[in-house]
């Protein structure tokens, strides 16, 4: 029976309470010389939520992303991933950042895939440098995960060779192939054709159905109202509005909000 | 090092700095000559000015001074080492400048000569007002970068004869066998040269770098 | 005409005996040059500055004195520190120094070209920076470099031709021998020309595709 309760709470089914908050930022900002971009974040990230942001360009939708991974360093406040917490205040170890990384996962506007490497070769890297694992091993789960994505069949080919809707599931691959149980997407379609971006949306749409915790910086207004649980709108560097989805979407509080809104929706 | 050997050494400064500014002036007026044989459409003359160009780049500078000096100066004409090696110099650095000049016209927007074209301007005002001056700033840092190697290889006219850094340097060596501290300050000597020619082209650069069309 | 090439017949198996010696002195050169150049490269990422001026001052003095007189301060002036080099491995000390200083700066460029994008990727993939290094940036900021490389290479070949006044009998040397002894200056120097000619005109053609279809990738 105790043998039986651990699977499955190792399993991610029953979650003991502390685990609920992925993410936790207080008072979050960041500065680039004496440009303020970043400022008085406060965000909690509940373990498998799906969280949009959007806002107009500038508003540091972006920066605050590259932050939760420590790709950006913040300059000010409390940020919490897992069960690693950097101050901002203090100066950061590699070890620090290591650990915050561990479980989280980044996909890229300019999906970053490496070119000289086959699409098998990008997605079983990491594995065996990061996670150890030997060749058969991380090439086994790559194909696993390319199948996943729909592109098993590229993957003896290079990344040149694919558009930019499979270049972009490649990459999502090669991040899920970490295990992280926190992704986070930085405007995943801005950079492909509308139809291409459809098929990246699809798997995003399927992650999050399967329990994935997301972040997901975007512009996909019909994403950011049917897949995700709650919608963050930012500008200025500040959020000014966040809560469930079809709320903040069709019933925005602010008035900068709604003047986003409408410009958006209603093109 | 005493002083006399120092100062030896540094009056070979003068003819350094001559040679590369003759060289550079020679190599200047004849790479636009080049250059406009290239870009002229015609296209005799853009392959006699293509081989003439490589001919000149693909042999050392060594052998065109000994070749300029002792051929044609034994020979037919008696000129002094300072003219071969300007002469040689001056024709390597006429190949370099037309590949450079070459590049910087290509850099200059396209739609500069549109511009010019569509206002109707006559041909030489077009060249004198609105590309050369554009052409000049944005081939000036190639060109100042090139200008500090030429300096350093005027070292090869003290092989000839010509009474620069490098020779001043190997015959004080030769006198008194201290050739590390003689070569020494010699090098020395060509960094410190190149510093302010660096800094005056960075500056220069700046000042110009605003006024170049996008 | 074929008093000419019946001189350049005689006079040719020295030459390229002469020349054999350049292309050798030029190859061993670039061989321990070029590593050097990207230890050179790596180094200088360092953020501590006391390990970075060393490395500064050998690069500044590697591109900023001229080759002669390096060539001149290895030969004729090691000896006043005690060390005697013969004339061969005085050219290869002053010439992988030179190689070194500026290939140093090739590889840098090469490096940063690769899109910064690369690097946030590996991080965001948790590679250490010395995996990010050698798998990724590395592979695809070599063939960046490498037209340039090839280009100083054939520069270096040229320079060795100043190598007569250390002695080193290669290709010059000889034929300022020849010269000495029959004072036919132009037919000699032409043909070591011809020599140069031969190898670099070709080598400076292939180094312009290679640019070209580099660039084309991009």
């Amino acid at each position: 029976m105790v043998q039986l309760l651990k699977s499955v709470v190792a399993s991610g089914q029953l979650k003991p309470a502390r685990q609920n908050v992925l993410v936790d930022i207080k008072g979050l900002g960041k500065d680039y010389g004496d440009a303020t971009v970043l400022n008085d974040i406060n965000l909690t990230v509940n373990t498998g939520e799906v969280i949009a942001v959007i806002g107009p360009s500038g508003s540091g939708k972006s920066t605050l992303l590259r932050c939760m991974n420590l790709l950006d360093p913040p300059t000010r406040g409390i940020l919490r991933v897992g069960e690693t917490t950097i101050d901002a205040s203090q100066p950061t170890t590699s070890k620090q950042i290591l650990d915050l990384r561990r479980p989280v996962g980044m996909v890229f506007q300019s999906f970053n895939l490496f070119p000289h490497l086959t699409v098998l070769r990008n997605v079983s890297i990491a594995q065996e440098r990061v996670l150890k694992r030997n060749r058969q091993q991380a090439d086994e789960i790559s194909r696993q995960l390319l199948d996943r994505v729909g592109l098993l069949s590229k993957a003896d080919q290079y990344p040149s060779r694919c558009s930019g809707g499979q270049q972009q599931r490649i990459a999502i691959a090669r991040a899920l192939a970490l295990e992280p149980s926190l992704m986070l997407f930085d405007e995943p379609t801005s950079a492909l054709d509308p139809e291409l971006g459809l098929e990246v949306l699809g798997v995003m749409k399927e992650l999050a159905s399967q329990g994935m915790t997301m972040v997901v910086v975007t512009h996909e207004m019909h994403f950011a109202e049917s897949v995700s649980d709650r919608v963050l709108i930012m500008a200025d560097g500040r959020i000014i509005e966040g809560g469930k989805s079809s709320d903040v979407m069709r019933n925005p509080q602010s008035e900068r909000a709604q003047r986003f809104l409408s410009a958006v929706m209603n093109r | 090092m005493n002083s006399q050997m120092l100062l030896t050494i540094v009056g070979g400064i003068q003819w350094t700095v001559i040679l590369t500014l003759t060289s550079l002036a020679i190599g200047i007026v004849l790479g636009a000559g080049l250059c406009a044989m290239r870009t002229s459409g015609n296209k005799a003359l853009d392959a006699i000015a293509a081989c003439l160009i490589l001919i000149l780049r693909a042999v050392p500078p060594i052998i065109w001074l000994f070749l300029i000096f002792f051929g044609i100066g034994t020979g037919i004409l008696e000129i002094t080492p300072f003219q071969a090696a300007a002469v040689g110099l001056g024709l390597i650095t006429a190949a370099n400048m037309a590949e450079i000049i070459r590049g910087s016209l290509s850099a200059v927007h396209k739609g500069q000569w549109e511009a010019a074209r569509a206002l109707s301007m006559p041909a030489q005002y077009r060249m004198i007002d609105i590309i050369a001056p554009q052409l000049i700033r944005v081939s000036l840092p190639s060109v100042a970068t090139y200008a500090i190697g030429l300096l350093k290889d005027t070292a090869i006219a003290s092989t000839i004869g010509v009474p620069e850094i490098a020779f001043q340097a190997t015959h004080v060596s030769q006198l008194t066998f201290r050739g590390l501290e003689t070569f020494a300050v010699a090098g020395g000597l060509y960094i410190a040269l190149s510093i302010p020619v660096a800094w005056a082209s960075r500056w220069a650069d700046k000042r110009m770098r605003l006024k170049v069309a996008r | 005409m074929n008093e000419t090439i019946a001189f350049w017949e005689q006079i040719l198996p020295q030459l390229l005996q002469g020349f054999s010696l350049s292309l050798q002195v030029t190859g061993v050169s670039l061989l321990f040059g070029i590593p050097l150049g990207l230890l050179l490269a790596l180094g200088l990422r360092a953020r501590n500055f006391l390990l970075k001026a060393p490395l500064l001052a050998v690069i500044e003095v590697g591109r900023g004195a001229s080759v002669l007189v390096l060539l001149q301060f290895v030969y004729f002036g090691m000896p006043t520190a005690g060390l005697t080099f013969t004339s061969f491995v005085s050219v290869v000390i002053a010439f992988t120094w030179c190689t070194a200083a500026y290939t140093s700066e090739i590889l840098r460029a090469g490096m940063e070209a690769v899109p910064q994008g690369q690097r946030e990727a590996a991080q965001a993939l948790r590679m250490t920076p010395m995996d990010t290094l050698c798998l990724i940036i590395l592979p695809q900021g070599l063939p960046i470099a490498i037209p340039a490389l090839l280009g100083f290479s054939i520069l270096m070949l040229q320079a060795s031709s100043l190598a007569f006044v250390v002695a080193l009998p290669e290709l010059m040397s000889k034929a300022q021998l020849i010269g000495s002894n029959t004072f036919q200056y132009v037919p000699i120097f032409t043909l070591v020309a011809l020599l140069f000619a031969v190898i670099c005109i070709p080598a400076t053609i292939v180094v312009g595709h290679l640019e070209r279809r580099l660039n084309r990738h991009i």
